[in-house]
């Protein structure tokens, strides 16, 4: 099978090699699945003629961008992992309509370090900056930027995949590779609509009660010049150097904040920034990434509160950011059952992959399976992921 | 290893984000050159010939959420001790041995170079 791929994909964009297996073996998660061959495609037409030999050999394909998902979506026991890391080319930029198009295995990080020059940027900044662009496509990404900008599928103009079947398509579409995990084709290009980096001015709110906060979330979120809203719980405000109270870091897209000079928008950017590495250096090894409505935000609060889990998120939009420690592994299942208890959801940030399979909502699974059943029909892209098809 | 780099090592959770910037990741472009694998077997005490590919030049630290200093030099060391080394390395150890530098000989057209031998 090595030298039949490496026909298709050129020597050394295959590999069998004890050392890559074990590279590829790993996500961020702590689970290992030793993959059988890894593959690197580097041009459209490889990526069609892989798929072709996966449908006529009956060999299941595990896409992979950076692999720094925590939900085991990018391992496989004995699969052929095929990894996006050399497809992170620009093909096209139009500067003046602000469009760019890059192939999927770009990275985030990258694509905003060369399009600073140009006082551009790429609006909806994930918290993990090594996420491909073709990974946020997949997930249909939503950030903290998604109170006011949409998600993922608010900022493509058309994306270019290979099926399951082997066949391309250039799109507008966005139900058909959008928020499907990688299920129906491999995303090979991305055009994306950019903007100028904004001016953003912040306000900070303190609450001792959890009801005034929710109430001036509500009131925020009628607020159409807001950018986002950040939640902090009592812990982590004080970390930041606030009060011991729960917190919010309310952005906006025009000069209303009481913090809007260059200088006040760099601290507080700075602070936002601190999050998740000061969590770290705390030891909260794992996070979730939970997803419930305004209504049942109260009740996550104080659920997270009681069982000292560290809780921040973008409340705006109801998703939140949930801290654990290497020892809670019986508290994130129990935390996992709360969430199912209060018709919440994962899988906005980190996807579904195999870990939360048992929270795909079943109208998005009859979808799923209508789409696999028309591009995917010999279930070889990520087979047993995200839903369990045939 | 001492015992507080092994728990720092620990503290990875594998994210990636070292992989960002890395120089020998940028050019190889696959996982297994970049640091995160090497702290994925720095975990296992598992030391592979991969811990060469490291200009230890540190982008990796400040990139890395956890700060997780991964020392791959103090790695060589040991795995040189076990015989495990590139023939750049022997050859600038020999060049050391002989010559007192670990470039070689030093030479000239015109006029005789004194070695400052070991």
């Amino acid at each position: 099978m090595k030298k039949r791929l490496s026909n298709i994909l050129g020597i050394g964009n295959v590999s069998d090699s004890p050392l890559d297996l074990d590279a590829y073996s790993y996500c961020s998660s702590e689970a290992e699945l030793k993959p059988k061959l890894i593959a690197w495609p580097k041009t459209l037409e490889q990526v069609r003629k892989l798929i072709l030999f996966a449908n006529q050999t009956h060999t299941s394909l595990l896409l992979r961008g950076s692999g720094s998902g925590s939900v085991d979506a990018t391992i496989g026991e004995n699969t052929l992992v095929v990894s996006s890391e050399k497809m992170k080319k620009i093909t096209q930029f139009d500067v003046e309509n602000k469009i760019i198009e890059v192939e999927s295995g770009m990275r985030i990080s990258d694509l905003n370090d060369k399009l600073a020059e140009f006082k551009l940027c790429f609006l909806l900044t994930p918290q993990n900056p090594v996420q491909t662009i073709g990974s946020m496509v997949a997930l249909n990404m939503a950030t903290k930027e998604t109170q006011a900008l949409g998600r993922m599928a608010d900022w493509v103009e058309e994306v270019e995949f290979v099926d399951g079947t082997g066949k391309y398509y250039n799109t507008k579409k966005k139900e058909l590779v959008f928020g499907r995990e990688g299920l129906t084709g491999f995303i090979t290009k991305v055009k994306l609509k950019l903007a100028d980096k904004p001016s953003l001015s912040f306000d900070i709110f303190s609450f001792t009660q959890l009801l005034d906060l929710l109430k001036q979330v509500r009131v925020l979120k009628k607020d159409l010049e807001v950018y986002f809203i950040e939640f902090f719980d009592k812990k982590i405000s004080k970390e930041l150097g606030f009060d011991d109270s729960y917190l919010l870091i309310v952005a906006y897209s025009v000069l209303k904040g009481k913090n809007r000079t260059i200088q006040d928008a760099k601290k507080i950017s700075n602070k936002l920034d601190l999050v998740y590495p000061s969590l770290r250096l705390q030891k909260y090894f794992f996070t979730l990434d939970p997803f419930v409505s305004l209504e049942k935000a109260y009740d996550l609060i104080e659920w997270c509160e009681k069982n000292n889990v560290r809780l921040h998120g973008h409340i705006g939009i109801g998703l939140f950011y949930a801290y654990f420690q290497k020892e809670d592994k019986d508290l994130m299942n129990t935390f996992k059952s709360f969430i199912r208890r209060i018709n919440g959801d994962f899988g906005e940030v980190f996807g579904h992959g195999s870990v939360n399979k048992s929270f795909v909502n079943p109208v998005k699974k009859k979808e799923l399976i209508k789409l696999k059943d028309e591009y995917d029909y010999n279930n070889i892209l990520n087979p047993s992921k995200f839903i369990d098809y045939r | 290893m001492m015992m507080s780099e092994a728990n720092k090592i620990n503290n990875c959770n594998l994210c990636g984000a070292c992989n960002l910037n890395c120089p020998i990741y940028a050019v190889l472009l696959k996982e297994s050159a970049g640091p995160r694998f090497k702290t994925f077997l720095a975990k296992k005490k598992d030391y592979k010939e991969v811990f060469f590919l490291c200009t230890e030049c540190g982008v990796c630290i400040p990139a890395c959420p956890a700060k997780i200093k991964l020392e791959c030099q103090k790695i060589r060391k040991q795995m040189a001790e076990q015989g495990i080394e590139t023939p750049a390395n022997k050859t600038m150890r020999d060049n050391i041995k002989m010559y007192g530098n670990p470039f070689g000989k030093i030479q000239s057209k015109n006029q005789k170079i004194k070695q400052y031998y070991t």
